[in-house]
């Protein structure tokens, strides 16, 4: 899978969740939102995928739907490289300009996500001991296995938690940490992040925004899941106080809210997204999660994780497909197999996974050959062009069909022995059998095309514009028989 | 001239009223011990006053002597307290130090002689 079709199937996804999240997200838990969110970002960061019959993409191939053509990992893979027989200088760079535009965004992103933080990181490592008997005490309450300050800072306006192995909770100056129950409201609240490394959830979100930078859909989950974050620990808060605590908590919040400045992407603010939308939440947090709620949200995590995380499997595989080629080498992946092909003037040489030879391929005068695999079946075709290009399609393709109605075709067939002579439109075509390997000559004793017979001991003879003259079917006992006008 | 310093740069001078011309090696080392900033954040943080005209940095051994007495830096901070909170008005600061509960009622009885004084 590449960088594109991961993108694009994650997508599918990301709408998928935000409109369960439009729909129901006063009705969830807020955890069901990260766990579906982290479910794209397993999919935008996980270069494979599990194939499911439960696939969406098993269901729109089923049904032939046109759609496939944009969902992602359906349509077939177009590579395109400069065709060089020679071999190619290691580090020659023949990037096609989609990937450098990639990399210089991606490098941009990353770059201004890393400065960011390092002058955030910079800025903390400056703040100050707070010195307050109620936070003493409340640490020794809330021990966990790595250690967390609390510390101060003049240079923040809402209280924040970074690093990931030993989380800091930054207070503003501006709080009063005098007044006990904002302190433990906001504590409680950081206290939810650092448990759940929430930090660490946000650098993956942000690696994923930088990969996936060209995706509208990615902003838009990295927005939404930051929000999230903040929503499922509002409600781990509330639910820690009691629902009475809800109007109280949300009041604070808004008190907060309005010593609001400037942020950095990095930190787990405490009052940092959409307030009206958390607002509301908090409000609308019911008592206790029922066991209906929370039945209902792990049938939607594992219906849309099946749904929409997984790929299309058996029928719907062999549209799975790709290729590449670099130089005068090149892969096909075709119904989940992998091939690998050489070319070496117009003849290709097509391997399996382990290096074995499944078939060789020749290209025809208008420089197209078709590659099959073992079992004679079109995996790809390579189109060498005069300019020296190559460009590979993989999968059956339309042309590649060979008609097997051969009744259409006048002429005579006879054999002998391991020999046999065919007349098809006024040409005279021999072949000799040598194993299962079957070589047509024209009637100059050229050869014109060799044929191997499959398991069932079937071969296709053609001529020299691949163009079908009969077929070869070799017994078990010996007996050759010809099927053809 | 008006030097605006943050929270951390005050805990650099803070060093410095106490302790008089102090080289950085020992400030890094003394606050260290009080609020735990590493030797860099330290350095970065005596830079930023030396560049705010704060501290006079002054050889061998990256003395640094304070250019800004105490009384400066809190008379500025009370007027911008009194200006923020209290309306430009020093009655309305003195009239809520009084009401703070946690003074003594020796400390009140001299806060208010004071603001008779003043009037």
């Amino acid at each position: 899978m590449d960088i594109m079709q991961m993108s694009l199937s994650a997508a599918v996804l990301i709408i998928a969740i935000v409109v369960i999240r439009a729909l129901a997200i006063h009705r969830l838990p807020k955890k069901t939102f990260l766990v579906l969110w982290s479910v794209a970002l397993c999919r935008l960061l996980i270069p494979f995928s599990i194939p499911s019959r439960l696939s969406i993409y098993t269901f729109i191939n089923w049904f032939g739907v046109s759609f496939k053509e944009e969902a992602a990992n359906t349509s077939p893979t177009i590579a395109y490289t400069p065709y060089i027989f020679e071999p190619i200088p290691a580090g020659a760079a023949h990037m096609p300009p989609v990937l450098i535009i990639w990399l210089i965004g991606t490098a941009a992103c990353a770059l201004f996500f890393i400065v960011t933080y390092i002058r955030c990181c910079r800025e903390f490592q400056t703040s100050l001991p707070v010195n307050n008997d109620f936070i003493t005490a409340w640490l020794q309450e809330h021990r966990m296995m790595r250690s967390i300050r609390i510390r101060q800072s003049d240079k923040i306006v809402s209280p924040l938690t970074y690093g990931i192995w030993h989380p800091t909770v930054l207070l503003p100056k501006t709080m009063d940490c005098t007044d006990e129950t904002t302190l433990r409201y906001v504590l409680t609240h950081e206290f939810e992040h650092i448990r759940r490394f929430d930090t660490l959830y946000k650098l993956l979100l942000a690696a994923a925004f930088c990969i996936h930078w060209f995706n509208p859909l990615v902003w838009v989950m990295y927005i939404l899941a930051n929000r999230d974050i903040e929503l499922s620990c509002d409600e781990a808060t509330v639910r820690t106080f009691g629902e009475t605590a809800k109007s109280t908590y949300a009041l604070m919040l808004i008190g907060l809210e309005e010593k609001k400045g400037k942020q950095s992407p990095f930190c787990t603010n405490f009052s940092k997204n959409a307030i009206e939308e958390r607002i509301v939440s908090i409000m609308k947090i019911s008592k206790k999660a029922s066991i209906f709620t929370i039945i209902t949200a792990l049938a939607v995590v594992a219906g849309v994780s099946t749904a929409f995380a997984t790929s299309a499997l058996s029928e719907a595989s062999d549209r799975m497909q790709s290729a590449s080629i670099s130089g005068n080498q090149g892969e096909i992946q075709v119904d989940g197999a992998a091939y690998h092909f050489t070319i070496n003037d117009d003849v290709i040489t097509v391997k399996d996974a382990d290096g074995k030879i499944v078939s060789t391929a020749t290209a025809d005068s208008e420089g197209t050959a078709v590659l099959k695999d073992a079992d004679d079946k079109q995996i790809g075709k390579v189109t060498l062009e005069p300019s020296g290009g190559v460009s590979v399609v993989a999968g059956a393709g339309d042309s590649a069909d060979i008609p097997n109605d051969f009744t259409e075709i006048g002429g005579s067939v006879s054999t002998s022995g391991n020999q046999g002579e065919i007349q098809v439109d006024g040409a005279v075509y021999r072949f000799t059998i040598d194993d299962d390997v079957i070589t047509v000559k024209d009637a100059n004793g050229k050869i014109v095309s060799t044929a191997t017979a499959d398991s069932e001991g079937n071969a296709i003879l053609k001529d020299a514009d691949d163009k079908q003259i009969c077929k070869v079917t070799l017994g078990a006992s010996g007996e050759i028989s010809v099927v053809a006008p | 001239m008006e030097i605006k310093l943050f929270d951390s740069e005050l805990k650099i001078m803070d060093v410095l009223w106490k302790e008089g011309d102090t080289t950085a090696k020992r400030i890094s080392d003394i606050l260290k011990e009080q609020v735990g900033w590493n030797m860099n954040t330290t350095y970065t943080l005596i830079k930023r006053c030396i560049g705010k005209g704060a501290i006079e940095r002054r050889e061998p051994n990256f003395l640094c002597h304070a250019l800004i007495p105490k009384e400066q830096v809190q008379e500025r901070e009370t007027t911008e307290l009194i200006n923020k909170v209290f309306d430009g008005s020093a009655d309305l600061l003195f009239a809520s130090l009084l009401n703070r509960k946690n003074l003594s009622s020796e400390e009140i009885e001299k806060l208010k002689q004071l603001v008779n004084h003043l009037e």
